[in-house]
């Protein structure tokens, strides 16, 4: 790479502080520029910290604008080279920069990066884009444009009208459309009303809504308002997990921000408009995201779902009207305001309209945030944009929708996202949460592992969820340590039907959908790991042992080759052995032992 | 009326009122859906899914319990689909189960059981087990095995309804249990001990300990009758079997008891009762027959009237009889040995101040549970309800969760001061400047009712008495700021329907009046004042002329006429009839035998060493009680005499209505009313009555139950308020009230013989003090006090009550020498002693019981 062109234009150094980034040392990195600039009394470039950029697994993430050259895996070491080649030098750091890994080769633009290109970024727009501490940060980017439109030119009505029009449907996972809700809850009667934001956020590999609120917290905010202004509330509350230190930092600083320009509180500019917004620091409990276990902790009380009907839109928060929204579907609402509810229908596909931020994680190449618009395929988000399985090992599955979602084979890979195809697939849109597996996945002891989170989670009340997620649970742990049989596999599957249909809230309605989506597609597996005591992924170590008939086998060696981790050893033409402790038991040699020489022993 | 909506359950078309649950429907159209958590004295929570039935055009299946009904809704509850779904959940709850029915005391009622036999379930799909939770054994009345609990809630929403909340869920998944905070045992919890979870609970997860192994579910015989305690006369059911009490239980599962009602029956089979006549022979009380004991009662009572005239016989009784035990007593005292010399506990515990109360508000002062229930705002005064009358209590916490607003006076807090929405916390003994200042304030407001008002015939005299009032004066006495009387006053006299509730006992005469006032200035004559009655049938006790100066129906004794002449069929006598203080002035001189019955004026009267010395002056003294009581050690003869849960007859409580006793045990000796009557045919006055049936019939005929009159002139009651208790002083400096506790009982004569008593300080026999005033003093909790009055001192231990002010000490009225302190200074209008407050002394140290 050679020199690049001088811009008029001072030179500015985005450096992300998102969790991620965080955690792989950005704050070092951090640190690491102030010290160089210190020292070389540099004081007219600018260090921005931004919000998460979404390419969490390429951090800590540094962007020198105006050009936007990215480089990734930054480490405090390598601030020096950068200040000294880049900034002073104007000279791009080619071993620095991002590798495509397809294609091998560098890509120093940012928006050129094949995981950024693809992307629709709307939720997203401010994110890494701005300094979320900063509120006027927010608005030289046309942040609070929407709200004043609203308070000045809109009614209610109108701005309900408008949310109806774009089609938006609810991001926190069942995809009601967000204007309808609004008319229900602007149409209560009531002299109180309230708004809430559910951050709670507690998918296990979710954090979409962690970066929203930590990248770009007044877009939240602003949604926030216009919905209060939508349905008549004088009161919000945003639900955060209180662990996420860092958005409720933010959060509260915005709230702080927004309090001194006048944005909440009496006669909002100068309308009629009044609006106070209070953060609730969530106790962590998974449960807690279910709106009505939402709302019980706000009062104060033990944080269990209640039966729906009542709604809250009828009977919410404290017995009044209440409307609540995910942090993901109220960062949209600002953008649908100015550009149009036309301009957001037309992102999408018939039902499902507007984009749709993923947590993609797992075995994949380039894991991290990713917004596409509904639409978009599997295949796009995990092989185009996220560069395909790790180590270019083959794809085995993807588990979208997390504890409540299901887990799908490569031939769903064509499968739209949106709504309604996911869900006939078995699994569903959810939050978001998308884990890529390869080989080394074993679905069984997948499915242990959600059954376990969710029995944990289960807050208790309900026989079905409480007791039936237990009893699966220990159905899939005996079948993980071959001490399950064929009848347990009927029982488990009518077992996740009854669950399904009798419990109370969402969690436990759809607890057994991972199982469910992996019987349909990998029955297979569970069956060997029952009949034949097999984990072809080799993770369920514990099942029975494979042993060599001493005077069976020819010593032939054709086990040997095969066996994956080298757990067998022998002589030529002299009986071999399996290390049991080595044996991942994953039943390769058996199969392909030409004398039948290897059993299994319970 | 709401509006009906039509729904079709089963085929079955029905109308019902728009907002009723699935499952209510169902049970209109005559269909018993299954359901465990649901109950339905308590909000649904939908959590066991065991009433899921399907709605048509719905998606899945829905709770009944938690669906209200819609319009043309379509509902079917017994296809295979829901069936299917029940079998499920029930086996599931099943496979956390221990499943030994063979030694759980529920067998046969327990819910559970019930719904898996119907639904066919042989053996669940699903391994039993234990969870392996430790059995709370450690308080003897509710056992807690929550290894047959099933998580439906019902114990944690009873508690929260009946206002402990002490209980609730804790943890999350398979390891979800219900818990007291700190999973600390009830008895270090703030539990009331009133059971409501016990008898909600579906399962055999929460029992009375009394009938563990005591006797199977389909033995019991059950038995519905009246509480023996205070006088809400709660409906109590006794299960017996084999004439052993297994438990007690409200009419309907689920209606409030409380701990006495619920557990304090164990008295009846305390084996300190006395099952047999005593003879005092030799100084020594001496078990005989019955007939040798009735035969020397007779002889020596016909020898003392022989030779003093029958006004040298005196009779006294408790309030806690039956109505026919009542009528009998008086009728036995007045026909048959012929003296007015009857009187009764009623007398300590606000009458006769009550009958003029009652003369002066007529319908205003029958109030009804249901109608504390339903007020807007509730006015107490000196009344703690939840520890002396703890069904209102209930009904008052009721009353604020639908939104009442309260106001309470009283010096010292209680549980319903600490929920009210104002507490008026005046100097001790004020109440009548309280009162009075209210009144003022509500005239200051124009919140009196002026067309009402002008129908008074003395309405200009009793303002200008209040005018006469001046309020720096109220402000001096009450140490209270008008702004307070005045919010009061705004409070009450802006409510729709509002109450006064005021302790019969606790108040003083004048008082009554100045409440009577406040009900009458507001012109509300319609169920605006409960008085709050202590005995379990005060009210009857007075209706049946139990009452010095009054002979059945209330009647003065001046003004009876012929009726009872001729009925009784004897000459009835000139004089008004002794009170109780003054049979005891007279003791020794005048009054010579004394006949007692279910009562033990020795330790209860006030100046108890003064009235143990006047009792032991008498020539004969006969006491026919269920306990050798201090009186009845003092006796001549002691009769055995029967306990409630022994007796068949009516009471009265104090919502004016007339409950039905039944025997659910035979007494141990004769039922009280034989003992009298065999005694009066001994005495030549023949009382010939098959059964207490005839005794009612005869009461009727003589006093027919009162029709509700209507007044149409009221007339406000002029009072100069005052003080009315001992002033505390240089020598007595502190004031002392005695009150009720939440476990033990006015004398604590069946409290003490019942396991309650373990739940009370020292068997209640403890004085509470302000922590500042026992720093004051160097007295921690436990302490040996010495606590003096001008009547006597006695040595108790101490206890920290942060509920009193500064200066006020309290005393339970169970304490065993409670009457030793108290003043015997008789009110007029009562003729009782204001034996409230006491002004004393204390000292540290002495021998502490
Ligand atoms: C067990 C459970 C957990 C949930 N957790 C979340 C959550 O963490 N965040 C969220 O926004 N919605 C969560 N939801 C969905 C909420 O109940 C609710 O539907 C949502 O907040 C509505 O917002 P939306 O209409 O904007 O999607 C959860 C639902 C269930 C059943
Ligand atoms: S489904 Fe699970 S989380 Fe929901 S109410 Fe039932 S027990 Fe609680
Ligand atoms: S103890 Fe009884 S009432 Fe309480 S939750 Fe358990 S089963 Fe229900
Ligand atoms: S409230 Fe009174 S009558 Fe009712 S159970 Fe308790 S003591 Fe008995
Ligand atoms: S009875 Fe309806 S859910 Fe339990």
């Amino acid at each position: 790479m050679g020199k690049i062109d001088v811009k008029e234009e001072q030179n500015r150094v985005f450096i992300c502080t998102g969790t991620g980034c965080i955690l792989s040392g950005a704050d070092r990195v951090n640190a690491a520029f102030k010290e160089e600039f210190k020292k070389r009394k540099i004081s007219e470039i600018d260090i921005v910290q931004t919000g998460c950029h979404g390419f969490c697994q390429q951090g800590p993430i540094i962007v020198i604008q105006p050009e936007g050259i990215f480089y990734p895996m930054v480490s405090a070491e390598n601030v020096a080279r950068i200040v000294e080649e880049h900034l002073l030098g104007g000279k791009i750091i080619d071993d620095l920069l991002y590798k495509d890994p397809s294609t091998g080769e560098k890509v120093p633009f940012y928006k050129d990066i094949n995981f950024y290109k693809k992307q629709t970024r709307i939720v997203l727009r401010n994110c890494g884009q701005i300094d979320p501490e900063e509120i006027d940060n927010y608005i030289e980017h046309g942040g609070y444009e929407a709200l004043k439109k609203v308070l000045s030119e809109m009614t209610p009505e109108e701005v309900v009208e408008e949310v109806k029009a774009s089609c938006l449907r609810g991001r926190g996972g069942a995809g009601f459309p967000t204007g309808i809700k609004w008319d229900f809850a602007r149409k209560a009667s009531g002299d109180v009303k309230y708004l809430i934001c559910n951050a709670d956020e507690g998918d296990p590999g979710a954090f979409m809504d962690r970066s929203v609120l930590e990248g770009d917290p007044h877009s939240v905010l602003e949604g926030m308002m216009i919905a209060a202004y939508a349905i008549g509330a004088s009161v919000g509350y945003i639900y955060v997990r209180a662990e996420y230190p860092l958005a409720v930092k933010r959060l509260k600083i915005a709230v702080e921000h927004v309090k001194k320009k006048g944005f909440l509180g009496k006669n909002i500019l100068g309308s009629s408009f009044n609006f106070e917004i209070k953060i609730k620091e969530g106790a962590g409990a998974f449960v807690c995201g279910e709106e009505t276990a939402l709302m019980a902790s706000i009062e104060g009380r033990r944080g269990t779902p209640r039966v729906r009907p009542p709604f809250p839109a009828q009977s919410g928060l404290w017995g009044k009207p209440t409307n609540i929204n995910n942090v993901e579907t109220l960062a949209n609402i600002a953008w649908i305001i100015i550009n149009g509810a036309n301009k957001f229908a037309a992102i999408g596909t018939e039902k499902s309209k507007g984009t749709k931020i993923f947590a993609v994680t797992g075995k994949v190449k380039n894991g991290g945030l990713v917004e596409v618009p509904m639409g978009t395929s599997l295949r796009e988000v995990i092989f185009d944009i996220c560069g395909g399985v790790k180590d270019d090992e083959e794809f085995k599955a993807v588990q979208i929708g997390g504890p409540s979602g299901g887990c799908l084979p490569a031939e769903f890979l064509d499968t739209p996202i949106d709504y309604e195809s996911l869900t006939q697939t078995g699994a569903i849109v959810g939050s978001g949460g998308m884990v890529v597996m390869d080989e080394s996945s074993c679905m069984v002891d997948l499915a242990r592992y959600f059954l376990a989170f969710t029995q944990k989670e289960s807050c208790g009340k309900c026989v079905p969820c409480r007791v039936g997620t237990k009893r699966m649970l220990e159905m899939l742990q005996r079948m993980t340590k071959g001490e399950s049989n064929e009848e347990e596999l009927v029982l488990l599957e009518n077992l996740a039907q009854d669950i399904k249909v009798s419990s109370l809230c969402g969690l436990g309605q759809t607890a057994p959908n991972p199982v469910l989506t992996m019987f349909k597609y990998f029955r297979k597996e569970f069956e060997e790991h029952v009949k034949e005591g097999r984990c072809r992924a080799g993770v369920c170590s514990e099942l029975i042992a494979y042993i060599i008939k001493e005077n069976i086998c020819k010593g032939c060696g054709v086990c040997k080759k095969h066996c994956p981790v080298g757990a067998i050893s022998g002589e030529k033409k002299q009986p071999h052995e399996i290390d049991v402790a080595k044996c991942v038991k994953c039943g390769i040699c058996m199969q392909h032992c030409p004398f039948d020489a290897i059993y299994v022993a319970e | 009326m709401s509006d009906q909506v039509t729904v079709t359950i089963n085929g079955k078309e029905i109308k019902v009122p728009e907002g009723t649950l699935i499952i209510q429907a169902a049970k209109m159209a005559g269909i018993d859906i299954p359901h465990l958590c649901y109950c339905e004295c308590l909000p649904s929570t939908g959590s066991c899914r065991v009433c899921l039935v399907e709605v048509e055009g719905g998606k899945g299946l829905v709770a009944s319990c938690a669906q209200k009904v819609k319009n043309g809704m379509v509902v079917d509850t017994d296809t295979e689909k829901v069936r299917e779904a029940r079998r499920f959940v029930l086996e599931l709850i099943l496979s956390n189960h221990p499943g030994d029915c063979m030694s759980c005391d529920k067998n046969g009622a327990c819910d559970l059981q019930k719904y898996a036999y119907e639904l066919g379930i042989e053996k669940t799909s699903f391994s039993m087990k234990d969870p392996g939770y430790d059995v709370d054994r450690s308080n003897p009345f509710i056992e807690r095995n929550y290894n047959l609990c099933i998580l439906c809630g019902r114990c944690v929403r009873i508690c929260k309804q009946q206002g402990a909340d002490i209980i609730d869920f804790v943890k999350r998944g398979m390891v979800t249990k219900v818990a007291t905070p700190m999973d600390r045992p009830l008895q270090e919890s703030g539990c009331d001990f009133c059971g409501s979870c016990l008898a909600v609970c579906p399962v055999g997860a929460l029992v009375e300990v009394d009938r563990r192994f005591c006797g199977r579910e389909w033995e019991m015989k059950e038995t519905k009758t009246v509480c023996s305690y205070c006088g809400c006369g709660c409906e109590l059911v006794f299960s017996t079997v084999d004439g052993q009490i297994m438990r007690a239980t409200g009419e309907v599962s689920c209606d409030y008891i409380c701990s006495k009602g619920r557990f304090g029956w164990d008295f009846v089979e305390s084996s300190e009762r006395i099952t047999k006549p005593l003879i005092k022979k030799d100084g020594v009380l001496t078990e005989s027959t019955y007939e040798e004991a009735i035969k020397v009662v007779a002889e020596r009572l016909i020898d003392i009237k022989k030779k003093h005239g029958a006004n040298s016989i005196g009779g006294f009784m408790g309030a806690g009889n039956t109505n026919e035990v009542a009528y009998l007593f008086q009728k036995f005292l007045r026909a048959g040995i012929g003296t007015n010399n009857i009187d009764s506990s009623a007398r300590f515990l606000g009458f006769p101040a009550l009958i003029d109360l009652y003369e002066a508000l007529r319908d205003g002062a029958v109030v009804s549970m249901k109608d504390v229930e339903e007020a807007d705002v509730l006015l107490l005064v000196n009344a703690d309800l939840t520890a002396s009358y703890p069904r209102v209590g209930a009904s008052v916490k009721k009353a604020i969760l639908n939104g009442a607003k309260v106001v309470v006076i009283d010096s010292k807090k209680t549980e319903i001061s600490e929920l009210a929405d104002l507490h008026i916390e005046p100097q001790v003994d004020s109440e009548e400047f309280v009162l009075s200042g209210i009144l003022k304030e509500l005239l200051e407001e124009n919140l009196h009712d002026e067309k009402f008002t002008k129908k008074c015939k003395n309405f200009d005299e009793f303002k200008k008495s209040l005018d006469g009032l001046k309020v720096e004066t109220i402000e001096k006495e009450t140490k209270t700021s008008k702004d307070f009387l005045k919010e009061a006053a705004k409070l009450y006299g802006e409510g729709k329907k509002t109450i006064i509730l005021f302790g019969a006992e606790t108040v003083s005469s004048q008082s009554m009046g100045l409440i009577a006032d406040i009900a009458l200035l507001t012109g509300r004559t319609k169920a605006s004042v409960l008085p709050c009655l202590l005995s379990s049938n005060l009210r009857g006790t007075i209706y049946m002329g139990a009452l010095a100066g009054f002979y059945p129906g209330a009647r003065r004794a001046n003004e009876i006429g012929n009726d009872f002449k001729k009925i009784w069929e004897r000459d009835l006598p000139d004089e008004m009839g002794l009170s109780a203080m003054e049979m005891v002035e007279n003791m020794g001189s005048s009054v010579l035998g004394m006949y007692i019955v279910g009562a033990d004026p020795v330790a209860q009267f006030p100046n108890s060493s003064k009235v143990a010395k006047a009792f032991s002056s008498l020539d004969f003294l006969v006491v026919q009680d269920v306990f050798l009581t201090e009186t009845a050690k003092m006796a001549d003869v002691v009769l055995p005499g029967a306990t409630l849960a022994e007796s068949n007859g009516t009471v009265v409580n104090l919502e004016y209505q007339t409950k039905e006793v039944k025997a659910a045990l035979e007494p141990l000796a004769k039922p009280d009313w034989e003992t009298i009557a065999d005694l009066s045919e001994r005495m030549d006055y023949t009382m010939e009555y098959s059964s207490e049936k005839e005794i009612a019939k005869e009461i009727k005929s003589l006093v027919p139950i009162p029709k509700k009159i209507e007044k149409n002139t009221y007339d406000f009651i002029v009072v100069k308020p005052k003080k009315s208790g001992e002033e505390p002083d240089g020598k007595y400096p502190y004031a002392l009230i005695v009150g009720e506790t939440s476990f033990g009982f006015y004398d604590g004569q069946r409290t003490r013989n019942s396991k309650l008593s373990i739940l009370e300080l020292n068997k209640g026999n403890y004085a509470g003090f302000n922590p500042e005033d026992a720093e004051s003093l160097s007295l921690k909790e436990g302490d040996a006090v010495l606590i003096s009055s001008r009547r006597g001192k006695i040595t108790t231990s101490v206890k920290m009550l942060g509920s009193l002010p500064k200066g006020l000490l309290f005393m339970p009225s169970c304490h065993e020498e409670r009457g030793v302190l108290a003043s015997d200074n008789v009110d007029s209008k009562l003729k009782s002693p204001q034996h409230r407050l006491i002004a004393v002394s204390v000292s540290k140290g002495g021998a502490s019981k």
